[in-house]
């Protein structure tokens, strides 16, 4: 299938992003006659093959969305091979890297493919990335996901030891940009200038630890590289969820304190809410509405009192914070006789 | 190889700051209060950086490019304190040449030789540590040194620069934001687009670069009635070639209502010859032949300009009907209305993106959509960044941050 051509039917072969919430969602590849078990029931290839993605496809105990895979999502759902890099990240690099149709760029190393997937969307259709994995085994399976993703003909993964060796001759001052994400990115600048134009390109690199972040910018400097910019970004991720607060109870009647001139007017009426159990939800999700000064309680709804309702943006309790440092810097024109 | 001409757009920049201008032979231009002339750039390659001397440009070469070679220079015969317990306070006078002299000696003294000049010129420079000698030499040659890069307008180089204006005036969205929204959106360069973009063209000129050589078009849907098009001149900075123009269709936000509930997507009539002529034209036309000439001009290119207007209109309904990949919104208005009024035009199983500057309007869009079960993966994003500074025992993160500069709201479409 094409990565990056958008299809309305799901076919044989397709991969598929299941989605059950932000947090639960994972590819599958159609195939006839497979059935994938999630938590809320089977979920039947046989079933889904034809349908339209986007679509709602029920389960046994509840419902899923068959989502068409995007970088985005595929970083979220992907198998893990390695530790890797995440939205924010990845949409830093791959602005500033000055990625557009047509240009070459060249990674280390690829791990679980979560950037190189961005890498290629940037450069599509007529660019290529060119991208080395220490790890036989990870190469290879990221070689094959490529394949199936249709992005052969714009990613090609070599299987060696950057520091070491670089890329290809072949690939000899061919990148426009390259991106490091190794262990000892300091020890592969000379193979980065290698493969990067004679007319100076963009470079970038990722590193968790400060250490590696010096040793590397030291390493930019000698080398000549310029405009050489350090950043860290830490993502906050939220999502909308009602909180009630409980009015507390003083042993006297608001209406009595608000006539003493304690507490504000009006004090009492935010408190009113309704809690209603939707048909057809998830068993463990409630949809709340808050109906103020409503007076007849209907079958399927509860009154309950003096509980201030308020919508807010909420974070998770524990979340992504430092992923690692992001350096930038452009290597100038070599060739000083221009 | 790509080199520079005359007539070309530059963008003019160093550590961070960028001006975009026009290189024009035989002309001078000033960056920085250092005046230039553009003669000794043209034919040369794009990348690099050039000192401004006596009013000259001279091409430095690509290991002096980066200033450390400047500090180390300066600082080889200058000697230093073992710590600060000595240093003069801040608040007395630290600088003993004054400001008319060094403006002066900037014209005859070359780059190092000046940073030297003014170092010796602070009070008690040699008693400081070298560290702080370092800092001192590396501002002043931000403020004196008069170096330039000479760089190739691309999208991420335009939007810095143009970012850095805006933050002066209290702006609209920062760099991160703007990454994120791009990325997130899902573009490449087939992709078929759906905007609303008030800003002034950061996002329709970033879109339209990222569909140069592809199949891609972008839809705009402007504030502005039929027949109008959209503000495109900050989009003259990225000097697109003809194709790409033809890329951007639009369509005017006034139209849009009837659209969505009839079906009837207007579009404007060709308007006769003589109707709707400016004045004077109309006076010049009984005139000489001259007149009628220009006259006859004017009308032809008129006529084509509505041509053009309507084929851009024509495509970008035929789009919006077949229905578009992605979905990005950035007003200047409340996002809601513009989110429930373009879903509609998106595809299922496609990713939008909405900016807005202050999280409650992206929380009732939330709520709606979730009510609505019009979309999955909802989030609202916004970021913490922060700049290092990375030097040899000296690694911090730097005192001054961007504060909060807005969020951005994700979510796929579903059927």
């Amino acid at each position: 299938m094409g990565f990056f051509e958008h299809k309305e039917t799901i076919e044989e072969n397709d991969t598929v992003i299941v989605y059950i919430s932000n947090d639960d969602l994972f590819p599958i590849i159609a195939k006839s006659g497979d059935v994938k078990q999630t938590k809320f029931g089977a979920v039947k290839h046989n079933e889904i093959i034809g349908k339209k993605f986007g679509c709602r496809y029920d389960c046994a105990r509840g419902y899923v969305y068959l989502l068409f895979p995007n970088p985005e999502i595929w970083t979220l759902s992907l198998p893990h091979r390695t530790q890797i890099l995440y939205t924010p990240d990845i949409s830093r690099i791959i602005f500033e890297l000055g990625l557009s149709n047509g240009k070459v760029v060249c990674e280390s190393g690829t791990g679980s493919g979560s950037l190189s997937h961005a890498i290629a969307r940037g450069i599509y259709p007529n660019g290529h990335l060119h991208t080395v994995e220490f790890h036989e085994e990870r190469s290879k399976k990221a070689r094959v996901e490529f394949e199936h993703h249709g992005l052969s003909k714009n990613i090609t993964v070599y299987h060696r030891d950057v520091c070491e060796q670089g890329w290809p001759t072949e690939v000899d001052h061919k990148a426009d940009a390259v991106f490091l994400d190794i262990p000892a990115p300091y020890k592969a600048i000379e193979h980065v200038k290698r493969a990067l134009k004679l007319e100076g390109g963009e470079f970038c690199n990722f590193s968790p630890c400060i250490e590696q972040v010096q040793e590397t910018c030291e390493k930019l400097r000698e080398g000549g590289f310029t405009n050489i910019k350090t950043i860290e970004c830490i993502n906050s991720q939220t999502t909308v969820k009602s909180s009630h607060f409980p009015m507390p109870d003083f042993g006297v009647d608001y209406s009595e304190l608000e006539e003493a001139g304690i507490m504000p007017k009006d004090c009492e009426k935010i408190g009113k809410y309704v809690k209603r159990l939707e048909k057809g939800s998830r068993p463990k999700t409630q949809n709340l509405k808050e109906e103020a000064g409503q007076e007849e309680a209907k079958e399927d709804l509860k009154l309950t009192e003096c509980n201030f309702v308020v919508k807010s943006a909420l974070a998770k309790r524990s979340q992504y914070g430092h992923t690692g440092y992001l350096t930038f810097a452009r290597l100038p024109p070599r060739d000083n006789t221009l | 190889m790509n080199l520079i001409k005359d007539g070309d757009r530059a963008i003019i920049g160093h550590d961070g700051i960028y001006k975009i201008m026009v290189v024009k032979k035989g002309k001078h231009a000033s960056f920085a209060k250092h005046k230039f002339a553009w003669d000794a750039c043209i034919g040369r390659s794009w990348g690099h950086t050039w000192q401004i001397q006596q009013g000259k440009l001279e091409k430095l070469d690509s290991n002096e490019a980066c200033g450390e070679s400047v500090v180390s220079k300066v600082l080889d015969n200058i000697q230093s304190g073992a710590d600060n317990r000595n240093a003069a306070d801040l608040s007395e006078k630290g600088q003993n040449l004054e400001r008319e002299c060094i403006m002066e000696m900037r014209e005859e003294k070359k780059g190092e030789e000046l940073i030297e000049k003014i170092a010796r010129g602070n009070a008690d420079f040699e008693s400081k540590t070298r560290f702080t000698q370092e800092k001192f030499v590396r501002h002043k040659q931000k403020k004196h040194g008069g170096r330039i890069e000479i760089l190739k307008p691309s999208m991420n180089l335009i939007v810095h620069q143009k970012l850095a204006v805006e933050r002066t005036k209290g702006a609209y969205f920062d760099v991160h934001e703007f990454a994120t929204m791009i990325a997130m959106a899902n573009i490449h360069a087939n992709s078929k687009v759906l905007l609303a973009d008030h800003s002034s063209c950061f996002l329709s000129g970033a879109i339209l670069s990222k569909l140069k050589g592809g199949s891609g078009e972008l839809v705009s849907v402007f504030q502005g009635q039929l027949g109008d098009s959209p503000p495109h001149v900050p989009l003259q900075n990225y000097e697109f070639p003809d194709e790409v123009w033809d890329q951007l269709l639009y369509y005017p936000a006034k139209s849009l209502g009837k659209a969505t509930i009839s079906g009837d997507f207007e579009l404007p009539e060709l308007k006769d010859e003589d109707e709707d002529l400016p004045p004077q034209a109309k006076k010049q036309k009984t005139d000489t032949e001259d007149n009628k000439r220009e006259e006859d001009k004017s009308r032809i290119s008129r006529r084509e300009r509505q041509e053009k207007r309507l084929k851009k209109y024509s495509r970008a309904v035929e789009l919006m009907k077949e229905k578009l990949e992605c979905l990005i919104i950035a007003p200047k208005h409340h996002p809601l209305p513009w989110l429930f009024m373009l879903l509609p035009f998106l595809k299922p199983s496609c990713p939008f993106v909405v900016y807005c500057d202050k999280k409650e309007p992206l929380m009732e869009i939330f709520n709606k959509l979730h009510e609505r079960k019009s979309a999955v993966m909802l989030s609202i994003n916004s970021v913490f960044e922060r700049t290092v500074q990375v030097l040899p025992m000296r690694t911090h993160p730097e005192v001054h941050m961007p504060g909060n500069r807005g969020y951005v709201l994700y979510g796929i479409s579903v059927l």
